[in-house]
């Protein structure tokens, strides 16, 4: 018995030198010369790349910036950092609600540059149906005031960046009406932030003009009707397909970090319909791939939820 | 928001290369004991590094940066080894063992390094990140978007795995 209890302790003493000479082959591993020397090489290149896809895009935004200048020049005489009041109406869009360009904001230094158009949703007072108009009113005040509070915070983020003169930054912010019908109304609003590198979040309203509501993924679909998994198998399935047609693609699907794969959406996902009428589930960057991926969205099939949708 | 008076805050792109030229042989120990060779290893590493600083720009937070940049390296190895190409552990262990003879010490760390190749890949990592590496828990949590406790059963039921009860173990 004794014996035996020795052997174990002994086993055990052997084995915890072994794994102790197992740490230190792995910390032997090391990079040659030559190796770094590429690893360098590697490096540079993507620099360099990015430096020119740097350049590429301020080339655009410059020949953008110019037009922009012009329009901004008849709202604010003054060039000075300031908020204008434009409520300047766009076009009509939808009869029942509209939306219009609110405040907006142009400041730009050799540091800083920020284009900020932030657009308000209008309900008419239309309606000949007292409880749709009440929704209509009470939709657009809460989903204005979403709007608010984003754009105010990425505001106050910028100007505390050129105040305590932290270096490159660049905001833009807009809206843009995606689908307008007599069923549904959609805007989204896109924010892009840069510090010499940047990303951007993309915010998706929709408005059933039926009811006047705010239009949830859930009441697109018939009462008990499992959508959820409906969609993310769909997904899934898209994941993978895109993944084994481009090696570039990554999500995170069947990987070794299962808690971090996709599983599932939830009532609360990002969605839009688009013109077809089809449903566009949207993740922001990082939500369900690499970062590098950007915003992703995958649109579902009519057919894949034929049976469900209302 | 952090203010840094008087000083220049660095580019994302900047972090991330520094981070890189601090960690390159790090990366590379993690990508060698999984594909256990020098080509493969340094293909993992500059492809990893390639990526990252192409994506700098989607760097969400700078802090977050290391975590960050060691996620798409290990992406980079889980990748690599679901190629199709790549060679399975059991064909990599039966060479290894025919390459070195059998011989006292030398055959049973080659069990325990079989016994390591043999761990889940994730109970692997965790392992080498937290025995090899010397990384916090709370650390390799992050890398791995996983909670604390899940890691810590995870190197508990590897460490089980491996018949090894570490005198010094802080956590078990």
């Amino acid at each position: 018995m004794e014996d035996y209890r020795l052997e174990k302790e002994h086993g055990k003493a052997r084995r915890e030198e072994e794994f102790k000479a197992l740490k230190a082959g792995y910390l032997k591993q090391k990079m040659s010369q030559e190796q770094l020397r590429n690893l360098q090489l590697v490096i540079n290149q993507a620099k360099e790349e990015n430096r020119r896809e740097r350049n590429k895009a301020r080339q655009i935004k410059g020949a953008v910036g110019a037009a922009a200048a012009i329009l901004a020049f008849v709202i604010l005489p003054n060039t000075s950092p300031k908020v204008a009041y434009a409520m300047e109406q766009l076009p009509l869009v939808g009869e029942l609600v509209k939306l219009v360009t609110f405040r907006s904001y142009e400041y730009e230094d050799e540091m800083h540059e920020a284009q900020v158009e932030i657009s308000k949703l209008v309900a008419e007072q239309i309606s000949k149906d007292g409880r749709q108009q009440k929704n209509l009113n009470k939709s657009t005040a809460e989903i204005n005031e979403e709007i608010d509070k984003l754009t105010a915070q990425l505001l106050e983020d910028f100007q505390i960046h050129v105040r305590e003169e932290l270096g490159y930054k660049e905001l833009i912010i807009n809206s843009e009406v995606i689908v307008s019908t007599p069923e549904y109304f959609t805007f989204k609003l896109s924010c892009y932030q840069s510090e010499a590198s940047g990303y951007e979040t993309n915010y998706y309203y929709t408005i059933d003009l039926s009811t006047g509501k705010r239009l949830k993924l859930g009441d697109l679909f018939v009462e008990g009707a499992d959508y959820i998994s409906e969609i993310s198998s769909y997904i899934k399935e898209q994941m993978q397909r895109q993944m084994a047609e481009n090696q570039g693609k990554i999500y995170w699907i069947n990987s070794e970090f299962e808690d971090m794969d996709f599983q599932t959406i939830t009532g609360d996902t990002t969605f839009y319909l688009n013109e077809k009428g089809n449903l566009v589930i949207v993740f922001q960057e990082g939500e369900v791939a690499p970062m590098y991926m950007g915003i992703v969205v995958f649109e579902i099939p009519s057919e894949v939820l034929e049976n469900i949708r209302k | 928001m952090q203010v840094l008076s008087g000083r220049k805050k660095k580019s994302n792109e900047e972090i991330i290369e520094q981070i890189i030229m601090e960690q390159y042989n790090q990366y590379y120990r993690l990508a060698y004991s999984y594909v256990h060779n020098e080509p493969d290893a340094c293909d993992i590493v500059q492809n990893g590094a390639y990526k990252a600083l192409r994506a700098s720009h989607t760097l969400r937070s700078q802090e977050y940066a290391k975590t960050w940049v060691y996620r798409i390296i290990l992406n980079e190895i889980f990748n690599y080894l679901k190629q199709p190409r790549f060679e399975s552990y059991e064909s990599l262990q039966e060479k290894q063992a025919g390459e070195v003879g059998d011989v006292g010490d030398e055959c049973s760390r080659i069990d325990l390094q079989r016994a390591l190749d043999s761990l889940p890949e994730q109970e692997k990592v965790i392992v080498t990140m937290k025995y090899f590496e010397d990384k916090k828990l709370d650390e390799i949590a992050d890398i791995l978007n996983e909670n604390i406790s899940t890691v810590k059963s995870k190197l508990y039921r590897s460490m089980k795995k491996l018949r090894i009860q570490l005198a010094d173990d802080p956590i078990i």
